[in-house]
């Protein structure tokens, strides 16, 4: 009886941390094998270790900081492409699938020819996902960062840039 | 009976429809279009991010008084959305003046100068006076049609303590 609750705990686990991002990975299984598109999939282990690289170069302060803020990064992964490779209502989908999986807006501008929308989640002060769309009249790019990143880190990044 | 309660649920229901309606902000109540135009670049700030400002532990180079009085002000901002165009910034500026009602949105300043720039600064106030729901600046300057509109809860106090501590 204890292993299945325990088989059943864990297969519910296994189904929220996949649900999580649904959404992105849905969108990126429809267009990462398409190969007018350039797709781009770092994993976590490997922006730490360059980070930890770039560390002991860094010269300042805030290269050290920057660098402390990037391996809290847990992979990162860049669609992008021709715009018209990209159906327009698959975008739209996946912008309301963000919103369900509680990702929400901070910025977007619109003008003539570029659209940027910056989107993230965020628990109890730490960010866990991180979402960029930027559209330009002909290129598109979507980039998704998987964190886990304090705000605290991330003002400390932003004091010492204001200090410089 | 059941009708009259029925009757009563839908009543309420249009109330709070036009309740909310009331409380919609300017571009949302008269510039819906402008938002899909593309002679308009669109920005928009979220309520969200205001809140991560506010809780970010970010040293804004001020003084401690300043910068409680910016927090203070920025707590209850629950969005900032800027419309700007580049052509037809005479017309843009005239349809503006004329689609707000003026019954809702009183005229807090106005500057008209000789370089043909006109900026109108108005705001949408609870009954009280002292919380301003809403600030819409307009301008129609030389270069560029801009309409700016802040939507929360603007406590004047706050402001005028956020001046006050600027001016010490």
């Amino acid at each position: 009886m204890n292993k299945l609750r325990f088989i059943v705990l864990l297969s519910t686990i296994c189904f929220t941390l996949n649900a999580q991002t649904a959404s992105l990975d849905d969108f990126y299984e429809k267009y990462k094998h398409r190969t007018e598109l350039v797709n781009v999939s770092v994993p976590g282990f490997l922006i730490q270790f360059a980070a930890s690289v770039a560390q002991i170069e860094a010269e300042d302060e805030m290269g050290r900081l920057s660098m402390e803020l990037l391996k809290d990064v847990k992979k990162l992964k860049v669609l992008t492409g021709e715009k018209r490779r990209v159906k327009y209502s698959h975008i739209i989908t996946l912008f309301d699938d963000l919103a369900k999986e509680g990702f929400e807006e901070l910025m977007s501008v619109r003008s003539e020819d570029t659209d940027f929308r910056f989107l993230i989640r965020e628990r109890k002060n730490w960010i866990r996902n991180v979402v960029i769309l930027a559209e330009e009249e002909e290129d598109f790019t979507l980039l998704s960062l998987k964190t886990k990143m304090h705000l605290d880190d991330l003002s400390a990044v932003i004091n010492e840039s204001m200090q410089n | 009976m059941k009708k009259w309660s029925y009757a009563l649920l839908v009543a309420c229901f249009c109330m709070l429809g036009s309740m909310l309606n009331a409380q919609a902000d300017a571009i949302s109540q008269y510039f819906n279009q402008y938002l899909e135009d593309e002679r308009f670049t669109v920005v928009y700030i979220s309520p969200k991010m205001f809140q991560m400002i506010q809780r970010m532990d970010v040293d804004w180079d001020l003084e401690e008084n300043e910068a409680q009085a910016v927090m203070a002000t920025v707590e209850d901002l629950r969005g900032l959305r800027i419309l700007i165009a580049d052509e037809d910034i005479d017309t843009l500026y005239e349809e503006a003046t004329k689609k707000i009602d003026t019954k809702g949105y009183e005229i807090l300043m106005s500057v008209r100068s000789k370089k043909k720039s006109n900026v109108q600064v108005l705001v949408k106030d609870e009954a009280e006076g002292n919380i301003v729901n809403e600030l819409l600046m307009l301008v129609g300057g030389k270069e560029s049609f801009v309409l700016m509109s802040f939507v929360g809860k603007i406590n004047l106090k706050k402001v005028s303590e956020l001046q006050n501590s600027f001016n010490e």
